[in-house]
């Protein structure tokens, strides 16, 4: 294995930007059963935003009506209009 | 069982066979890098029969389709997402399938599946997506998911995979110094690289460019499918009321029905 295909000891680089915090890397030191036990819980305690984004979408290629807006604004809306094709009857 | 519900259906997923990664916010967790996602996301093996299992365990926990593709071969070939949702043990379960993840070359994606099924990698509880193809699934629309990018970018196995995926400026700098045949080799593939001697203001801006333009990428992606998906959303309320009452096996066979009439298999397609 060369150089470049060894790993490279960026952790002990002492001044690093952070991208995500030491509570968030904690996960990481938690042996399975307690992480387990952590991921449960914030997947329980997190349940309280689910009126907040009951139709938006994490992954995929949907989005909900809102997050179209804040991509697009209205453009879709306006947009409509000019499709001529018309959809087909259900 | 493993007690934890993103485990316990990506194995139900993989009963008997390799049909299902799992990817995105919760590999995050199995990774060990952050709790960040409420839900579960799957790439998964493009076969008619994985996607008829995973609609049967899906089935079993009563979960119904959200607004998206059927997971049929048919439109997930073209890049559509299948999503679906469901309640256990007083927690709201969604489950987000793609078979063509964005930004994976074909190649990329087939290597992908031959490594998952010879257990080359990290030693996981469940197949989780490796993280350079992670870091490749977060090249997202959102800001936050840069975040995730440069702290993979730290743990990739090879120093030339953290030439070209870091968002450190001073990593890169760091990178460079000791690795400058390494990152000169690297400078037609990620350009910004070229700019690591001009110091860590450039770096940085260049650093934001280039994650603005990923992002406008991604943004433009997803335009293109929400223009297919027009008529498909606009004809969702009434599909929904159709299939709210039946199982999910049943339901399925419905939406393909409209899906043929509404829904372009690809997203530069036109009915």
């Amino acid at each position: 294995m060369n150089d470049s295909e060894s790993r490279n000891p960026m952790f002990n680089f002492q001044d690093c930007d952070e991208f995500l915090s030491e509570e968030d890397l904690d996960i990481g030191n938690l042996p399975w059963p307690e992480r387990i036990k952590a991921w449960n819980l914030w997947l329980a305690t997190m349940q309280a935003t689910n009126d907040q984004d009951k139709d938006d979408y994490s992954h995929g290629v949907f989005l909900s009506e809102r997050q179209k807006r804040e991509l697009w604004g209205d453009e879709d809306d306006e947009n409509h209009g000019a499709d001529t094709a018309s959809p087909p009857a259900l | 069982m493993t007690g934890n519900i993103y485990l316990d259906l990506t194995n139900e997923f993989n009963a008997g066979r390799l049909r299902a990664i799992l990817s995105s916010g919760q590999a995050v967790v199995v990774h060990g890098l952050a709790l960040a996602s409420k839900d579960g996301d799957w790439i998964l093996r493009e076969e008619a029969e994985c996607f008829s299992h995973i609609l049967q365990v899906l089935e079993g926990y009563s979960a119904s389709y959200r607004l998206g593709a059927p997971l049929d071969m048919r439109w997930m070939s073209g890049g559509w997402s299948a999503h679906f949702e469901f309640n256990h043990e007083g927690n709201r379960i969604r489950c987000d399938f793609v078979s063509r993840p964005p930004r994976l070359a074909s190649d990329d994606l087939a290597n992908l599946w031959e490594q998952q099924e010879s257990g080359t990698g990290d030693n996981f509880p469940v197949p989780t997506l490796d993280l350079r193809r992670l870091a490749l699934l977060k090249a997202t629309r959102r800001e936050r998911d840069y975040s995730f990018i440069g702290e993979i970018a730290r743990r990739l196995p090879t120093v030339r995979e953290q030439i070209l995926w870091s968002r450190s400026a001073r990593d890169l700098a760091s990178l460079a110094e000791n690795f400058p045949e390494e990152v000169r080799q690297l400078v037609a593939q990620r350009p910004l690289l070229s700019r690591i001697g001009e110091g860590r203001r450039v770096l940085q801006r260049a650093l934001d460019e280039e994650r603005y333009f990923m992002s406008e990428a991604d943004e433009n992606r997803l335009h293109a499918y929400a223009q297919a998906a027009q008529h498909w959303n606009t004809a969702w309320t009434r599909i929904r009321a159709e299939i709210a009452d039946v199982p999910l096996r049943q339901a399925h066979k419905t939406l393909v029905q409209h899906a043929e009439k509404l829904l372009p298999e690809a997203p530069d397609e036109r009915f």
